[in-house]
């Protein structure tokens, strides 16, 4: 199996044009961000918060430059799971990143540290930086939560794990917005803990992204079956398609494993071979999702060795 | 409902900000402790310590309509002094990546030259997080220079 059905190009054409205005507006948040970021820990771990939302873009970009590619004599399979293996390093580094951040945020609230955000001149009058820290935070939530919200449906009807991540991660980013928006407000209001506190939960947050995404990526690098989008449970169509086979094929031994969007299954010990039947035939679910059935291999019950009389074909 | 919760969090915020007028203010109540005495506790650094920083002393007192009660000393004295709020501001030469930063909030150079991050010139440091009082001294150092 290579290249992307032509039934989801449009939706991936979609996808891409998303991922793009994300890379350049989180850019511009990042770089907004940086320029009034003072000492502020709240106002850290919301700039590299931000800076964290380009990852799951650009996987998403490298990832889909990779499904598009042929299979070659080295890697028969294709390239659909380098979509995971970016996926699992992200995960783990937003794992990472999170877990020190709240122990970050934990030391300065222990050692009581004062936060000190002191004014800034601009056009010739001083306020306080801590205006200009609440109006960037305030631009930070924007663009994220539009995006986000744009993408959700796209990643339903792709059934992209990335693109979903990416999807709920943006729309949770007005929290962080708010979060570290609130955290300076207190230390305005001379609350010299609201800082870190904001800042604890926003990397809160960050880990829980990067676990969440973590689970994800690695069901589908240990071969694990098809999970639904958001959770850890198998995917509905998976558990139709799984029936469908045991109905058809007459065999309860049927495995199934996904590879980015597309779900491989194998029958073993089928009581007759798959003969002309096309996976379009053999899926469930709507017809319009039937690409993501994308490969099935049919191993016989002839006798005691089971790899007798394969039968598998593919679209 | 998103948007609602948002309006909701952001008008809380600035109906907060909008109701105290001094803002920011200060977690250990520095300028209210400076107003309510009278007096501005001044570290000075060196018995050299030179006519600018002095006078910068005397501006800080000026800006918050108080006198100046000088000390002088060491930095390595006076320096820990302002981070446990004995004094209220300690003015001396500080390099703007002195080893201190962190520990005190050091102000901009009391000249208008952009001075390099290892010179030493004259500015003042003040306790950690008292960001209205490090506003008031700021506020002092602009307007003269």
């Amino acid at each position: 199996m290579s290249g992307i059905p032509s039934r989801i190009e449009k939706d991936i054409r979609q996808a891409v044009r998303l991922e793009w205005w994300t890379i350049g507006w989180q850019l511009s948040i990042v770089v907004i961000l940086a320029f009034v970021l003072g000492s502020s820990q709240a106002m850290k771990t919301a700039w590299i918060e931000d800076a964290l939302g380009l990852v799951p873009a650009c996987v998403f970009l490298i990832s889909l430059h990779f499904e598009r590619k042929e299979p070659t004599r080295k890697f028969p399979y294709g390239f659909l799971r380098v979509n995971s293996l970016a996926f699992l390093i992200a995960a783990t580094a937003l794992a990472f990143v999170g877990a020190y951040l709240i122990i970050d945020a934990g030391i300065k609230l222990w050692s009581a540290e004062h936060p000190t955000i002191g004014p800034i001149s601009v056009f010739g009058k001083s306020i306080w930086l801590g205006w200009l820290m609440m109006a960037a935070l305030a631009y930070s939530v924007v663009p994220p939560l539009i995006l986000g919200r744009m993408k959700l449906p796209i990643a339903r009807r792709l059934n992209d794990k990335v693109l979903h991540t990416d999807a709920l991660m943006q729309k949770a980013d007005w929290m962080t917005g708010a979060a570290a928006i609130l955290g300076i407000a207190g230390v305005g209001f001379g609350l010299w803990w609201a800082d870190s506190a904001a800042a604890a939960i926003i990397a809160i947050d960050i880990l829980h992204d990067g676990i969440r995404a973590l689970r994800i990526a690695t069901a589908e690098l240990v071969d694990g079956a098809p999970r639904a989008l958001n959770s850890d449970r198998i995917d509905g169509e998976a558990v139709n398609l799984h029936e469908s086979l045991n109905t058809e094929f007459g065999s309860s031994d049927i495995r199934m494993r996904e590879t980015g969007r597309y779900i491989i299954a194998q029958v073993r010990g089928a009581k007759h071979p798959r003969g002309d039947k096309s996976l379009n035939e053999l899926w469930p679910n709507d017809p319009e999702r039937s690409w993501r059935f994308a490969d099935l291999s049919v191993v016989l019950h002839e006798g005691p060795s089971m790899d007798k009389g394969q039968n598998s074909g593919s679209e | 409902m998103l948007s609602a919760r948002i309006s909701l969090t952001a008008a809380m915020v600035f109906a907060a900000l909008a109701g105290g007028c001094d803002f920011p203010r200060d977690p250990d109540s520095t300028t209210e402790h400076v107003l309510e005495r009278g007096s501005v506790r001044v570290g000075l650094v060196g018995c050299n310590a030179g006519e600018d920083a002095r006078a910068l002393a005397g501006r800080i007192a000026a800006a918050t309509s108080a006198h100046a009660e000088i000390v002088g000393g060491l930095a390595e004295d006076l320096l820990p002094r302002v981070e446990n709020g004995e004094l209220d501001v300690v003015v001396g030469r500080f390099a703007a990546n002195s080893p201190w930063q962190g520990r005190v909030a050091f102000t901009q150079a009391s000249t208008r030259e952009d001075p390099r991050n290892d010179e030493p010139v004259v500015r003042a440091a003040v306790r950690n997080g008292e960001n209205r009082w490090l506003m008031t001294v700021e506020r002092a150092i602009r307007e003269a220079s």
